[in-house]
């Protein structure tokens, strides 16, 4: 095959374009030009170039009612949304606070020693090192180690891997002049790696500018959940970025560290397509090798704008596709920790098998559930679909993954802390989700539904031998109450192609969808009827449901916290009792850790990712 | 009264006549070949259980008990219990039946394919032998786990397809053997003189090449045997075979036994030792009819 | 001899390009492909996914693809892999050093395995030693491999707390963690090819312990030993040879399960994941090497034949 490929080209069209930006920014036109560029892409969420547009229409020309009474709405979400900004600040502020009183304790008292190799291991090879093309968690566990954001999810001792606050990372600070304008100084001792094309450079606020428009204009598929917002990104000077957005945000500084977000790559890297191949590190590992198949090697980055981290001196990312030999990989001592790929049995094994060893269960933050599709009778009355719900008995399909304490049962949302209402202590929201087959055979009975038979039921092999267990206990359960449906097992290919992104019509799904880490984002993945990665077939069917859509808008727009709870905790109900995808459970996800090892912490993404750089050996 | 006991007796008196016969011969086996006929019984023991699985096993294969998850082996459940609380000793039966069914269709199928191709292209030679010679060419240069994985990965899992493509990769083998069979017989006198009567080549190749040539074929089929059944697993081991809930042998020993290998080995132990004693059966009773079609080669394995 | 190799080197690649043809035909007609794959990862929208189709030769005519490929592959380049873009030729070429070295020493345990116990048990016919020893060989004939070697590693670790190390090194820069992490997979590899060999070995030495020059040789006054150097093993060599030839396939294909337990980047783990990934660059590679590498053997194996014995003149 020749090798003229898309990507080349893409990014040939794009330094063109790159010129026409800098062009445009330096006329002083900047936020306007931007969106006017942005105009020609065919990104399905562009809302960024019409508001850019209409803030230059107030100024010239009168408005029509409507418009100014939106505008007055947006003014004052606008104004909550810069409350709810605030309180994070706070709250990140006194966080960082404490973090450097622990900090200092650390140094104080003992600093972790320095050294050791880290060995962990990931289910399988990766795709590409750009951090632009992989999505994922992939993206978290290679592109962390090598590219910094300007902020990250805080990772104390002790906090769960779900509460997600910002931190400042590659940023030295913040301010924030107005509602849409953010100002970001970039830490001074941040340099690149020593070595062609960069040699050692100085991180610039140019090459965080660059990954942002690069992101948001360049034609990725990767649509990081701050992109929308996003109107203007430029450097002011060497070490400041200005960010412009369409409208408030609220959970921007915790956006901003998103692991879909853009990370900050240089410039000078996507040459040639050779940020496929390798990574230019400023952050915490450098990578040293790179054996397709076999594994990814970092070392150390000695000139790590955050020293003394990384305390282990060198890192080892192993490919491995089976369970059993990553349980006798850890056992042996070939891995420090694990967390994927690893079912909470085998966790329970190694950690009857390893003295000292730690373990910790963690939500997983995905959203999974039964997705029948919407037109297909008789799954078009909400009666059969909340039949469904209550006929499915959530408790055993948690002990059929060996974790019956330790799951939780979804909503509509997956459990978010603060959003998330448990449907087994709230009596409303637990009549649609207890186990109760009386009630779903009189809910059949009242949709005139006497038996039904033969519905292909797809699940899949994608999420591991347990996922696919689970769909057998609820093909079980669904049978007790005269639904008969046909299992079809599909190896992950197909189903992601199919039953992930919803486009398999006639069937009822069975699967997890992409993981979230705020309520707005997990909603509108699945419940936007246009949704890219909505599981649920015939999902435009949603369209009509008028109710839904106005309340996920006002959830979004809803500054106030408590306000918006009440908002979601309505949503929840409603989606409950529409019943559109009939969720499931969120078995843990499970983490253990050697005894030599400490300093683990986890952070939920798509998949829980360790912290790398803070773990250190104990035995040096 | 008497008269119909008496009638009864006369009846039963030959029957009684030919058992002993029988018995007598049967023994005569058993003495000769103390080991295969061992084997056999052990053989005819598995096929009975999995073919009588319906009337045999104490629960549904599919039948889900969560709370009864992952017990050991004891009264109640004789070889334990599955994750999802299935009964163990139940499944090796139901999955005897898939894993030797699939295994015995497709080597029937695959054998009288190749059978037909071999003889035929043995006995014809000419354009249709080096043609089927290039497909056996092509066929053999494939490991038959090769085949098996990228046709049923990507046409999707089901028995019949299953099937279809274990037999596919045993035909290469079964078609170089019986045409070798075919070319050995053919030079014989009696083809050519069969041939100086008139008779036609299908006639020469039903009526005198198939029977002696068929020996070989019938060594061959029972090691495919085995090796089909190998291949089942091996294929459910990597994510391709028969599909859940249905029980196979191969499927019980993949990733869902897999992931209780430390704790419960027991679930893959079962089906495990299911899959050697068939295999090694096969091969064994493979053995003993070679000897008993070939005496020259006896007691050669 | 010149123009029987040449026939058959013409034959080889007459195969080769048969099977292209059949692999490229049934990889095009199947459901599903790499950009389904990439988009999941990536979240592509339908725009997007077909613009990348064009770009990756996925929309062109089969004829015009084939020839494109065909073209490139008789040069030596087979290409980008579709998904990683990396140069599958240099990828290959990496992974087969596994897989030749898991299936050279897989042979060669189990040669010496089978060669002992092939002589033991034709020598002491129909004595208990025979029968231990077909028993043995029945034995690993029976076992599924990747059970065996599931079982190794898990207890391995359990109760002796050792795996293999991580990483595949190749022999020639480390050798000493090269051979910590094969000698398992090697070992229980060659325990399952033994069996076969064990038994072709065995048929073989009795056959030609049968032949009248064997008598002769022992009315001569040979002992034992020098009558089985001089004559038994030497011509059971060549149904030994053979049968080392029909078993590479056999060990091609079987090595997939010991790559994937023992987390050996080969050449098996990398069909696998060409056809998880729908990569049809990558899959036609690998069966085309297979099926070269298969055919090259054959050919090795008949043109020995008249070296090890004389009496086999191959006709041109």
């Amino acid at each position: 095959m020749s090798s003229s490929n898309y990507w080349k080209r893409m990014r040939n069209r794009r330094l063109s374009r790159r010129a026409v930006l800098r062009s445009a920014a330096t006329a002083g036109v900047g936020a306007a030009g931007l969106a006017l560029v942005g105009c020609g892409d065919d990104d399905d969420d562009d809302a960024a170039p019409a508001v850019a547009q209409q803030q230059q229409q107030q100024q010239d020309q009168p408005q029509p009612a409507a418009q100014q009474e939106q505008e007055q709405q947006q003014q004052q979400a606008a104004a909550q949304a810069a409350q709810q900004a605030e309180q994070q600040e706070q709250q990140m502020q006194q966080q960082q606070q404490e973090q450097a009183a622990v900090a200092q304790a650390q140094q104080a008292d003992d600093t972790p020693p320095i050294g050791g190799e880290l060995r962990i291991s990931d289910t399988s090879d990766l795709a590409s090192f750009d951090g632009f093309l992989t999505f994922g968690y992939k993206a978290f566990l290679h592109g962390h180690n090598c590219y910094p954001m300007l902020t990250q999810f805080s990772n104390n001792p002790g906090q769960s891997s779900i509460d997600f606050q910002p931190e400042l990372w590659l940023a030295e600070s913040y301010e924030q002049p107005d509602d849409v304008t953010w100002l970001f100084t970039i830490k001074e001792n941040a340099v690149w790696e020593d070595r062609p094309p960069v040699d050692g450079r100085a991180v610039t606020a140019e090459d965080v500018a660059f990954s942002f428009k690069e992101e948001r204009y360049g034609g990725y598929p990767n649509r990081g959940a701050i992109l929308p917002s996003l109107v203007g990104v430029d450097a002011t000077d060497d070490r400041t970025v200005r960010f412009d957005l369409n409208g408030p945000l609220a959970p921007f500084l915790l956006y901003l560290g998103h692991h879909a977000g853009p990370y900050v790559m240089p410039p000078e890297l996507l040459v040639d397509e050779m940020s496929r191949q390798t990574m230019i590190s400023a952050g915490p590992f450098l990578l040293d090798e790179y054996e397709p198949g076999s594994r990814v090697v970092y070392k150390r980055n000695p000139n790590y704008f955050d020293a003394p981290k990384p305390y282990a001196d060198s890192l080892v990312i192993n490919f491995i596709g089976d369970n059993s030999a990553i349980a006798a990989a850890f056992l042996s001592g070939e891995l420090n920790t694990t967390w994927f790929g690893v079912a909470p049995p085998i966790v329970e094994e190694l950690e009857n098998g390893i003295p000292g060893a730690t373990w910790e269960y963690q939500p997983s933050l995905v959203i999974g559930g039964v997705f029948p599709d919407l037109a297909l009778e008789p799954f078009t009355d909400p009666r059969v679909r909340q039949a469904m719900s209550v006929a499915i008995d959530r408790d055993s399909i948690l002990t059929v993954g060996g974790a019956l304490e330790k799951g939780q049962w979804s909503t509509a949302l997956p459990p978010l802390a603060g959003w998330w209402v448990d449907p087994k202590e709230d009596d409303a929201l637990g009549e649609f989700y207890r186990y109760n087959p009386d009630k779903a055979r009189q809910l059949l009975d009242a949709a005139g539904i006497d038996e039904l038979s033969g519905v292909p039921f797809h699940t899949t092999t994608a999420y591991g031998p347990i996922f696919a267990e689970q769909s057998q206990v609820v093909q079980a359960n669904l049978l007790q109450v005269g639904i008969s449906v046909d299992l079809v097992v599909n190896e992950p290919t197909v189903h992601y192609s199919t039953i992930f992104n919803g486009s398999n019509t006639g069937v009822i799904g069975h699967t997890l969808s992409v993981a979230s880490i705020e309520p707005d984002e997990a909603l509108r993945n699945v419940f936007i009827p246009d949704s890219p990665r909505s599981p649920i077939p015939n999902g435009e069917l949603m369209g009509e449901d008028q109710e839904m859509l106005d309340l996920l808008n006002a959830q979004r727009t809803e500054g106030d916290v408590e306000t918006r709870r009440k908002l979601l905790y309505d949503l929840q109900l409603h989606i409950a009792n529409q019943m559109y995808s009939v969720p499931w459970v969120n078995p843990p996800i499970s983490q253990v850790a050697r005894p030599e090892l400490s300093g683990v912490q986890f952070i939920q993404t798509f998949a829980p990712s360790p912290s790398l750089e803070d773990m250190w050996f104990n035995n040096l | 009264m008497a008269s119909s006991t008496h009638a009864s007796a006369s009846v039963a008196e030959p029957r009684a006549l030919d058992a002993r016969r029988v018995g007598t011969a049967l023994f005569r086996v058993v003495r000769r070949y103390p080991f295969p006929c061992l084997i056999t019984l052990v053989l005819v023991l598995i096929g009975a259980g999995s073919g009588l699985a319906d009337f045999i096993a104490p629960y549904d294969p599919n039948a889900i008990n969560p709370t009864d998850r992952l017990q050991g082996p004891n009264s109640t459940y004789w070889m334990g219990t599955d994750a999802l609380g299935r009964d163990v000793f139940t499944r090796v039966l139901y999955g005897g039946r898939a894993s030797l069914g699939v295994s015995v269709t497709s080597v029937a199928l695959g054998v009288m394919v190749a059978t037909a191709v071999g003889l035929v292209s043995g006995a014809l030679s000419g354009w249709f032998d080096v043609l089927v010679q290039r497909i056996v060419d092509m066929l053999m240069a494939f490991p038959g786990l090769i085949i098996v994985i990228s046709l049923t990965a990507f046409f999707g899992t089901s028995v019949s397809l299953l099937v279809v493509v274990i037999a596919i990769a045993l035909l290469g083998g079964g078609i170089r053997i019986s045409r070798a069979a075919a070319i050995q017989v053919s030079s014989q006198p009696y083809i050519e003189a069969a041939r100086t009567i008139g008779a036609t080549t299908p006639r020469i190749i039903v009526r005198h090449i198939l029977p002696n040539a068929l020996p070989p074929i019938m060594v061959i089929a029972t090691a495919y045997l085995g090796v089909a059944i190998l291949i089942e697993a091996s294929v459910s081991f990597l994510g391709y075979g028969i599909q859940p809930p249905a029980a196979s042998w191969g499927f019980m020993l993949g990733a869902e036994a897999r992931i209780h290998m430390i704790e419960q080995p027991w679930l893959s132990v079962w089906p495990g030792l299911a899959i050697f004693l068939t295999v090694f059966s096969f091969n064994i009773i493979g053995d003993a009819l070679r000897d008993a079609f070939d005496p020259r080669l006896r007691g050669s394995g | 001899m010149r123009g029987y190799l040449v026939r058959r080197l013409l034959l080889a690649v007459l195969t080769l390009f048969g099977i292209s043809v059949i692999v490229a035909g049934v990889m095009r007609t199947l459901p599903g492909d790499v950009v389904d794959v990439l988009a999941a990862e990536a979240f592509y929208n339908d725009t997007e996914k077909e613009r990348l189709r064009e770009e990756l030769g996925l929309e062109d005519p089969f004829l015009v693809y084939f020839g494109k490929w065909l073209g490139d592959a008789v040069q030596g380049d087979f290409g980008k892999a579709l998904r990683t873009q990396r140069e599958v030729r240099a990828d290959l070429v990496n992974r087969i050093d596994v897989t030749i070295e898991l299936a050279v020493l897989g042979i060669l345990i189990a040669t010496l395995i089978s060669v002992p116990l092939g002589i033991v048990a034709a020598l002491r016919r129909s004595q208990w030693p025979d029968y231990l020893a077909r028993s043995i060989a029945v034995f690993a004939l029976a076992i599924p491999g990747f059970w065996l070697a599931t079982l190794a590693i898990v207890f391995g670790a359990k109760w002796f707390r050792w795996s293999p190390p991580l990483g595949y090194q190749p022999i020639w820069e480390a050798p000493l963690t090269n051979l910590q992490q094969m000698w398992l997979p090697a070992l229980l590899f060659g325990l399952i090819l033994a069996g076969v060999q064990t038994r072709i070995l065995r048929t073989a030495l009795l056959d030609v312990l049968r032949q009248d020059y064997m008598l002769t040789a022992r009315a001569k006054g040979l002992s034992r030993v020098m009558l089985l150097r001089r004559h038994a093993l030497r011509n059971s060599l060549i149904p030994f040879i053979t049968v080392i030839g029909v078993q590479f396939p056999v060990v091609l294909g079987g090595s997939v399960v010991f790559e994937l337990i023992f987390a050996l980047p080969g050449v098996g783990i990398y069909l696998l994941d060409g056809i998880a990934n729908r990569d049809y660059i990558v899959v036609q590679a690998v069966n085309v090497w297979i099926a070269g590498a298969v055919i090259l053997t054959n050919l090795i194996v008949d043109v020995s034949y008249g070296f090890l014995d004389p009496r086999i003149r191959v006709s041109s």
